[in-house]
């Protein structure tokens, strides 16, 4: 148990009594900082855009909404939720990643959705030294874990990223987030519907029969990692089964036909960390009733668990319902005769556990037993933690040295490091088809793309990204985080129309982490606030997470992580724009200035005596980029669009050369204009590079210079397939595709 | 009168591309509803045709397919074989197809099927190698023998995504020596699981079955095919694109609807 001797004083006080063991275990999960936000609340209400004229439902309930198009008379709206799961990744990777997709999934279908994509976020170790040998197996078992769960469940993976740091050796990051399509007038919510007032609500639960798996899982994931705790932790990871799910989620929607056709207000909740105690008061108490929920009526996989086991496991695939009593039989009906749960999985199906009451008391009973009898108001008290947020000492900023002089062979071995190959031996373990949506695909450009709603012509663009510029500064991690995130659904040709972040930090006690988070928060906050495409609003961010404790006794705390996904629209998928030269003669140009800022960029892995601030984000500038590409693409004037990030310019040309399969035969010919062609090319900037035919060069050329923008024109595509540099028609690089995509592919 | 043909995308429990095959099959003319696995069985008799789609069923335990092929739905299915309905099984109801013995079923007039293929887990250089999610190239080999190669030129290349886990076809001796008298479809670009001769798929002596590891309901419109393809449906989705005209374009496995909407309407003519 996580609690404190501080935290049992503070309810003992609360109740005025001492607490029951089942009580304990409540409140050690609900008051987890994994729960209560105790620690970071304060600061995420301060800083973040929340709020939009686009958001349906704001951060409050299981998901985040915003609404994306009216078809037909109707407002369809996008719903995300984006979770970590960082601590079961670590012990039991497959397990870890998998119900970590899990769980996010159901954090979408509770709000009436039907999931239509995940995406990804895996940080994973580099080991050097020979010190960290898991660090392989990890990832490999990460990306199993993830897949065997996804791929079942019939959910595409519309985006994914893996970086690679020796941060992460004894802490790896799985950060997933789900996006799911309701119609808006279908949205349920989580919490029990004020006609509980005048007439009798039972609470159903459903899903997979209760065991004993992932008991203790909140608790374990407010703590740092502890090596000698390992088997105990084993037990608080929880076990995936998605074709039990899939079938569920066939059974909800028939439940959701039924809930529409007959008018019915429920309340709809899944289970997560804390079981069955946390689903069941959260969803009473979010609306002020109590509950009484009789533990023997849960159906358990094996008849001798132990009441507190029953009551808080966080045993995967089950969700909680509040439904008026004459509905009940239905729902029953649903799970248990048509779906017939039983006979797919041990005792699985749905069962009456309990009744919510008008009373604000929350209780547990258990063969005829009270086990837990407390006041609503005491379940939902709000706790805080007080932490000290303490400035790092400043790193030395190093002016730059002598440029290398042999730049090409540089950018070979730049393309050859982990951050910076090629993915698709990773997302190829990903189905990204499935659900037959899926226009522009992982790989083929800087977002994917899907047709969510049939018959419509509206796009939905997805993005998750982060960095590792936290270690060079906290602030800039976020803000970048959201500008690439901005940047990459801008390249597709889409307006970005909400966020959501996964903030991944040490453990609060510590200062100097809790100045991480704080200066992460800011960034992000920052940027939203900068780079909206509504005039006078925000980016919303409508939905996220904290991980704190990403550290261990036996290593170091993780580089500050926050993770961004971005939504954004094309209002005619057929807009949409991708990133590889298919031909040759293309203009290109680039947009963005380019500054020796290498402070955790790719390039100061190999050349020494770097400048170590971090790439700034200069959010004016990137804003009016953002603009003027996203017109570009609405004019129709640009064959193809990569942003520059992680790598440079080096890595944005050459991974539009040689596209997603990795071979194109197209090469690239600049011609440069650069005091300093090593900043001009390895910088990490925000910005981008934009491919012209013939037939639009004018044009663009035209709106760049009435714009405001940094911009050079840089050359040409070429029937040779190289990767040619010249600075002052001096020939300073020239590279073979093939080598480039040869170190790519690893 | 002009009514629909009725199709039947069959839902076992742990299948998942029911509702894209519906889709796909609606917008090129069929009646397409979805059976549960525990709905009535008699109603399967009103289909004129039937769709295995692509999943998990039972979790792939035993082996992919293997416990839905027992399931007392697949007698309806055998008698729909016996009477010449088309049928096709995609990914994972290629794999219950082939457990179930409807393809490639060489002695058509016995009742007895017998297991002549398998779907062995993907592997290279007898190394296991776990999920493959790619765009490959197929094509149909002797066509003449199925009704679902009827549609589409001779040797013409065909885009198309696979996302499976088992999809190595392993094939008994005696079948091997017959191949040259069932379609097949194989793939034109690098093998992608170790499967015998590249195949991807496989019919039946009957012609009225198919088994394909492919998923062309994936593939059934131009807005699906990547921009990275480099044929010509690559090219065909940028000129859609380019003039706003591929929103509801055919893809290249549209035909394969069409060719069994043709088998019901000419079983439906030689029958009256």
């Amino acid at each position: 148990m996580a609690l404190s001797a501080t935290d049992l004083e503070k309810i003992k006080a609360l109740l005025g009594r001492e607490a029951s063991p089942v009580e304990l275990t409540i409140f050690d999960t609900m008051w987890s900082e994994h729960c209560s936000y105790k620690s970071t609340k304060d600061i995420l209400k301060r800083y973040l855009p929340t709020k939009g004229s686009e958001v349906a439902l704001g951060i409050g309930e299981d998901a985040g909404i915003i609404r994306f198009t009216h078809h037909e008379g109707k407002s369809y709206c996008v719903a995300i939720s984006h979770e970590s799961h960082n601590h079961p990744s670590q012990i039991l990777p497959v397990e870890g990643a998998a119900t970590g997709v899990g769980g996010v999934v159901r954090d979408v279908y509770c709000m009436g959705a039907d999931v239509i994509g995940v995406l990804n976020s895996l940080h994973f170790g580099l080991d050097t030294t020979g010190a960290a040998p898991l660090v392989e197996d990890i990832a490999q078992n990460v990306v199993i874990g993830v897949s065997d769960y996804a791929n079942p469940l019939g959910v595409p993976v519309l985006g994914g990223e893996t970086l690679y740091h020796p941060s992460y050796n004894d802490n790896c990051l799985v950060n997933v987030a789900a996006v799911g399509i309701v119609e808006e007038s279908q949205i349920i919510h989580s919490y029990v519907p004020e006609q509980a007032k005048t007439e009798p609500y039972d609470l159903i639960l459903f899903g997979k029969s209760t065991d004993a798996t992932g008991f203790g899982g909140a608790s374990f994931s407010s703590a740092t990692l502890d090596k000698e705790d390992e088997t105990t932790n084993i037990g608080a990871v929880q076990v995936h089964d998605p074709f039990l799910k899939r079938v569920i989620v066939e059974a909800i929607k028939a439940l959701q036909h039924e809930i529409y056709a007959q008018n019915v207000p429920v309340g709809f909740k899944d289970l997560g960390a804390g079981g069955i105690s946390c689903a069941t008061s959260e969803i009473a108490a979010a609306s002020g009733y109590g509950v009484i929920v009789d533990l023997d009526l849960v159906n358990v996989a094996v008849s001798t668990l132990p009441p507190e086991v029953i009551a808080c496991s966080e045993t995967q695939e089950r969700f909680c319902l509040a439904v008026p009593a004459w509905f009940s039989p239905t729902v029953l009906k649903i799970f248990n005769e048509d779906f017939d749960l039983g006979h797919l999985y041990p005792h699985a199906g749905a069962a009456v556990i309990g009744k919510v009451t008008t009373e604000p008391v929350y209780r547990l009973m258990h063969h005829g037993q009270c086990l837990c009898e407390l006041p609503i108001g005491a379940i939902t008290t709000e706790v805080r933690e007080v932490r000290t947020p303490e400035p790092h000492p400043p790193i030395p900023a190093v002016s730059l040295g002598l440029s290398p002089t042999d730049l090409g062979a540089l950018g070979v071995q730049l393309m050859g490091l982990p951050n910076n190959r090629s993915k698709r031996p990773t997302y190829r373990y990903f189905d990204h088809s499935v659900q037959g949506r899926t226009l522009l695909y992982p790989g083929e450009a800087d977002a994917v793309v899907v047709a969510p709603i049939e018959g419509c012509t509206a796009g939905l663009a997805t993005t998750i990204d982060s960095n590792l510029y936290g270690y060079a500064d906290p602030y800039v991690s976020g803000a970048a985080a959201v500008a690439e995130s901005v940047r990459n659904l801008v390249s597709v040709g889409a307006r970005p129309i909400a966020i959501t972040d996964c903030l991944n930090y040490g453990n609060p006690q510590n200062s100097h982490s809790f100045y991480d988070f704080e200066q992460g928060v800011k960034g992000i906050a920052d940027a939203a606030n900068a780079l909206g495409f509504i005039p006078g609003e925000a980016l919303p961010v409508i939905s996220g997470n904290v991980s704190l404790y990403n550290d261990s006794k036996q290593g170091n705390a993780v580089i500050p992580s926050p993770v961004i996904v971005a939504l954004g629209k094309i209002e005619n998928y057929q807009f949409m724009t991708q990133m590889t030269v298919f031909d040759p003669g293309l203009a290109l140009f680039l947009i963005g200035a380019r500054h020796a800022e290498f402070g955790g960029t790719q390039i100061a892995n190999l050349v020494a005596n770097l400048s170590l601030t971090a790439p700034q984000v200069r959010f004016t500038e990137e804003a009016r980029q953002n603009q003027l590409v996203h017109q570009l693409i609405q004019y129709r004037l640009i064959a193809a669009c990569h942003d520059i990030s992680a790598g440079g310019l080096w890595v944005t040309l050459s991974e539009m050369a040689l596209g997603e399969r990795g071979a194109e035969p197209i090469g690239i010919h600049l011609n440069l204009e650069t005091e300093d062609p090593f900043v001009t090319l390895f910088s990490e900037n925000g910005g981008y590079v934009i491919a012209v035919t013939d037939a639009h060069v004018e044009t663009v050329r035209a709106h760049l210079k009435t714009s405001v923008v940094t911009w050079t024109e840089l050359g040409q595509t070429s029937e040779i397939p190289h990767l040619q540099i010249c600075v002052d028609d001096q020939r300073i690089v020239d590279v073979p595709l093939s080598t480039l995509s040869h170190t790519r592919e690893g | 009168m002009n009514t629909k043909p009725r199709l039947a995308v069959l839902q076992f429990p742990g299948l998942n591309c029911e509702y894209e095959t519906q889709r796909a099959a609606a917008f090129y003319g069929f009646d397409a509803k979805i059976f549960r696995w525990n709905d009535h069985v008699d109603e399967l008799d009103q289909a004129d045709a039937f769709i295995v789609p692509g999943g998990f069923s039972f979790q792939d335990r035993v082996r992919a397919g293997a416990i839905a092929a027992k399931l007392p739905v697949m007698a309806k299915l055998a008698k729909a074989d016996q009477d010449g309905k088309p049928i096709l099984g995609i990914c994972n109801g290629c794999q219950i197809l082939a457990e179930a013995g409807l393809f490639p079923n060489l002695s058509p007039h016995t009742t007895a099927h017998r297991l002549q293929v398998a779907l062995a887990p993907n592997s290279q250089e007898n190394r296991l190698i776990g999920h493959i999610c790619d765009w490959v190239d197929v094509k149909f080999n002797n066509p003449q023998y199925s009704l679902f190669a009827q549609a589409f030129e001779p040797g013409e290349i065909l885009p198309v995504p696979i996302s499976h886990s088992e999809g190595r076809f392993i094939l008994s001796p005696e079948l091997l020596a017959q191949l040259d008298q069932l379609t097949t479809l194989t793939y034109t670009t690098a093998n992608p699981n170790g499967t015998t001769l590249n195949l991807a798929g496989l019919g039946n002596a009957r012609g009225n079955v198919l088994g394909m590891m492919p998923h062309p309901e994936r593939a059934a419109f131009l807005r699906q095919i990547p921009f990275s393809d480099r044929g010509k449906w690559g090219h065909a989705k940028k000129e859609g694109f380019a003039t706003l005209s591929a929103a509801t374009q055919e893809g290249p496995w549209g035909r394969l609807f069409i060719a069994m909407r043709s088998a019901v309407a000419q079983k439906v003519k030689t029958t009256c």
